[in-house]
């Protein structure tokens, strides 16, 4: 049997989501690697936790809601694309995109406060972790924002059907980013 | 494409529950606690919350077992990977 012919006997759309899986396997893994690595430095610095306490946990906590809240949004987005409501769907992805853009907001105003602070990715290990963590995480949001908005201009423009299983799959992308926050939050912030 | 009117899930209330988990985590810095017992309550919040995106938001309670298999994996290599360098890194005397 050909890879064709196994593809044809999958249910529509069934690939894409499976590639998608795989992409958020491997992106596991890259988190894994440098959340492992610090879960283990942490533990060997106990005094770290006098430096996490220069990093504000309100505004940590207000980023992790602004993230839940685009989850919800996305996956909001998702059910209006199922039942064919254009409008719903647009609205809700243009919700979810504003706010990600939220989200890169806050940590810009956090990275310039810590930068005016003396706090940079080489004043010590603590802070390279912080920055290459948070960092990269946002480096994902930025790219699921641009993915969203691509949504919402076909939606925009009635081209949202055609490519509509796509709105699951960039739900997806934007509910493992979320679910990536939902640890790097607690990590950073909460073990001061 | 899944339907998700067919799982009645409420979106909603799931994101209700993750607003008060992510409470939580503040209100357990008020109250007086030990930090052994602070860590996990925090971690574990952590887990309920991401397990609530996954399943509901994420739609994995539909998903096939290979899917299971995908990010399962990944997982488990993680939990190796902490494991066996925890002698090493964490333990080792300065």
């Amino acid at each position: 049997m050909s890879a064709q012919d196994t593809a044809a006997t999958l249910p529509h759309g069934y690939t894409g989501k499976l590639g998608l899986w795989c992409l958020i396997g491997s992106e596991i893994m890259i988190f894994a690697g440098i959340i492992g690595s610090f879960i283990l430095f942490r533990l060997a610095h106990p005094e770290w936790a006098r430096l996490a306490e220069h990093l504000s946990v309100m505004i940590g906590s207000i980023n992790t809601l602004v993230l839940l809240t685009s989850s919800f949004t996305m996956v909001k987005a998702f059910a209006a694309t199922s039942r064919r409501d254009r409008k719903a769907a647009c609205g809700y992805l243009l919700a979810t995109a504003l706010f990600g853009l939220v989200f890169i907001g806050i940590k810009s105003h956090e990275y310039a406060g810590k930068f005016s602070h003396g706090f940079y990715p080489n004043a010590g290990l603590f802070w390279a972790f912080y920055f290459t963590m948070t960092g990269l995480h946002a480096l994902h949001v930025l790219i699921g924002i641009g993915a969203i908005l691509a949504l919402f201009v076909f939606g925009l423009r009635d081209r949202l059907w055609p490519i509509a299983n796509r709105v699951e799959l960039i739900g997806l992308y934007w509910h493992f980013v979320d679910v990536v926050w939902i640890f790097l939050f607690p990590l950073l912030y909460l073990t001061s | 494409m899944n339907a998700p009117e067919k799982t009645h899930v409420n979106y909603f209330k799931i994101w209700i529950w993750l607003v008060a988990l992510t409470v939580g985590y503040l209100f357990e810095r008020w109250i007086g606690i030990s930090r052994t017992v602070a860590l996990l309550v925090i971690f574990g919040i952590a887990l309920v919350k991401a397990a609530l995106v996954a399943i509901h938001f994420m739609h994995l309670r539909h998903e096939s077992r290979l899917i299971y298999a995908i990010i399962l994996v990944p997982i488990a290599l993680f939990v190796i990977l902490v494991a066996l360098l925890l002698p090493d890194i964490t333990f080792v005397e300065r």
